[in-house]
């Protein structure tokens, strides 16, 4: 009675171990799946931090039709164009908006903000991965997409929209081309040009 | 004290730190002001920057002494200073005595201890006050300097008093990751800069004060704008300028974080045309006309009427136009330039 209870023991234990083994890749792969969707769920209900600029900004620059535009590119210059895009995705989060500066406390808005401050610097950090290889015409051209798009947009700061179009400029300067600025509003040309790169 | 005079001797300065900062906030300060003298000459001024800062030479000497002229003293902002304040006797001859600024809020602010303001110079509201009430404006300044048994008479906005606030020392305002490079020091002095106009203008210019941003402009609703041509905020961006342009160990990241800092000084100053609340009305009524002409025009689409298609289109474009004309850049509304003459009283004396 014993011995066929071991054996049935065995056999049942023998038939879980099969079944488990034959099942492991399915198991795994739906684990991965799981993983995958929560990280889209997260990608897709993550509000932009209320940043409207951030919609206007990336919507024409989803990454699958970027990587289909890109396709022919080398390995490393789509490596270079994917740095760039995620970049600058995180910095767009990160800038403030001209609703920010109105909203800040008594006194705050007398110097400039700590976060506007900041936004030089990250604009300047994506900034210098495109000036590294102005031969690289896919990265050459999101970024002046970028900067133009950013100089353009209403709900930045007058001193980001500066920057952007004056960073737009250096990078045209770096190519030894010319970049024609009259669509830009006067208020923001005027001091771009005070600054100019050709001015250096 | 020991950083004080040392800085004090070094520089011929007539700048005095409280000695209530801690030895290190001491030293940055003093660090930057020698930074001052040691940066190289700016390149030579233009023709307005000349009209704005009121000098000819644009060598470091000269525009150290422009800024030691404005600023006597730099404290914390602590209440003890604010609550040190007191009347002295009457004075009836203030100079321009029944000549106010017009809009007086933003004096307030260099007061207001709840006020988060990296810097004030609250010089000016003591002044003011003085002026106002016909005596002599006193500050108790004996807990931040050695040998000032008594408070010191305001007599002119000039005295220079700055406020310093904690967070003009905290990281978050580095542009370097220990806050000492050359273009730290550069951000720091262009504050110091934009505080030291603050002792400047007489009458309705007293105090170069800032006005109330209006509808439209990034600040809207804060008074961080300036109506005048050469008021604080054009002050502290042409030093930014000028750095920038003889900087030689400034990285293009921290030329950047000065570039920014440069642009939104100059967005403040108003050199356009100032919306009135009538104008932004007036702007929201058309945009709704807009809005109601285009819906109309996306109604007739592709239905074979061109006449009424055509003359939607037209509306549509008249309707930008006044919009556009309402918004214009108005040469001739450029910023005014306010006489700088500071208010002294010459004849009162302790």
């Amino acid at each position: 009675m014993n011995k066929n209870l071991k054996l049935l023991f065995i056999g049942i234990g023998c038939f879980i171990l099969v079944g488990l083994i034959s099942f492991k890749d399915k198991i795994i792969t739906s684990k991965n799946l799981e993983s995958q969707n929560r990280q889209q769920t997260i990608k897709k209900t993550t509000p932009p931090k209320d940043k409207k600029s951030t919609k206007v900004l990336a919507t024409n620059k989803d990454k699958i039709p970027m990587r289909k535009k890109y396709q022919n590119l080398k390995e490393k210059e789509k490596t270079l164009v994917v740095q760039f895009q995620d970049q600058r995705d995180e910095l767009i989060l990160q800038l403030p908006l001209v609703s920010d500066l109105q909203t800040l406390k008594r006194g705050e808005a007398h110097h400039i903000t700590p976060s506007l401050l900041k936004t030089g610097k990250r604009l300047s950090l994506l900034k210098e991965l495109v000036l590294k290889y102005p031969k690289v015409k896919a990265l050459q051209e999101e970024a002046d997409e970028f900067y133009e798009t950013c100089a353009d947009d209403r709900d930045f700061p007058t001193s980001i929209r500066s920057l952007c179009l004056f960073s737009r400029l250096q990078l045209a300067k770096n190519r030894k081309e010319t970049f024609d600025i009259s669509p830009y509003p006067l208020e923001i040309k005027q001091m771009v040009m005070e600054l100019a790169p050709s001015k250096k | 004290m020991g950083v004080q005079n040392s800085y004090a001797q070094a520089l011929d300065s007539t700048i005095k730190i409280s000695k209530r900062f801690p030895e290190n906030r001491m030293r940055l300060i003093s660090q930057d002001l020698a930074h001052l003298l040691k940066m190289p000459n700016w390149n030579s001024l233009s023709e307005n920057e000349k009209k704005v800062l009121e000098i000819e030479s644009a060598d470091n000497h000269t525009v150290f002494k422009w800024m030691d002229a404005r600023i006597g003293f730099l404290v914390p902002k602590e209440n003890e200073v604010i609550n040190g304040f007191s009347y002295g006797g009457s004075f009836e001859d203030y100079p321009s005595k029944d000549t106010f600024p017009k809009d007086l809020s933003s004096l307030f602010l260099f007061t207001d201890h709840t006020a988060r303001t990296l810097m004030s110079n609250p010089s000016v509201s003591y002044y003011f006050a003085g002026k106002v009430n016909a005596r002599i404006a006193r500050v108790d300044l004996s807990h931040h300097f050695d040998n000032f048994p008594k408070p010191i008479s305001i007599y002119s906005p000039r005295v220079g008093i700055i406020f310093v606030h904690d967070d003009f020392f905290k990281s978050h305002l580095y542009i370097s990751p220990f806050g000492r490079k050359s273009a730290d020091r550069i951000l720091r002095l262009s504050h110091l800069f934009h505080e030291a106009r603050h002792s400047d203008g007489n009458g309705k210019s007293l105090g170069f004060y800032h006005m109330k941003c209006p509808p439209g402009t990034d600040y809207a609703g804060q008074f961080a704008c300036d109506r005048a041509s050469n008021g604080a905020y054009t002050i502290g961006s042409i030093f930014i300028k000028k750095s920038l342009e003889v900087c030689r160990d400034c990285t293009e990241e921290e030329k950047d974080s000065l570039r920014i800092y440069y642009f939104d000084s100059q967005s403040r100053v108003m050199n356009k045309k100032i919306l009135t609340p009538e104008d932004v009305e007036k702007i929201n009524q058309l945009e709704n006309q807009l809005d109601h002409t285009a819906h109309q025009l996306f109604q007739v689409v592709g239905e074979n009427q061109s006449e009424r298609t055509r003359i939607l289109e037209k509306e549509i474009q008249n309707i930008l136009s006044e919009i556009k004309e309402i918004k214009a850049f108005d040469e001739k509304s450029q910023a005014e330039h306010w006489d700088a003459t500071p208010e002294v009283i010459g004849i009162y004396h302790e």
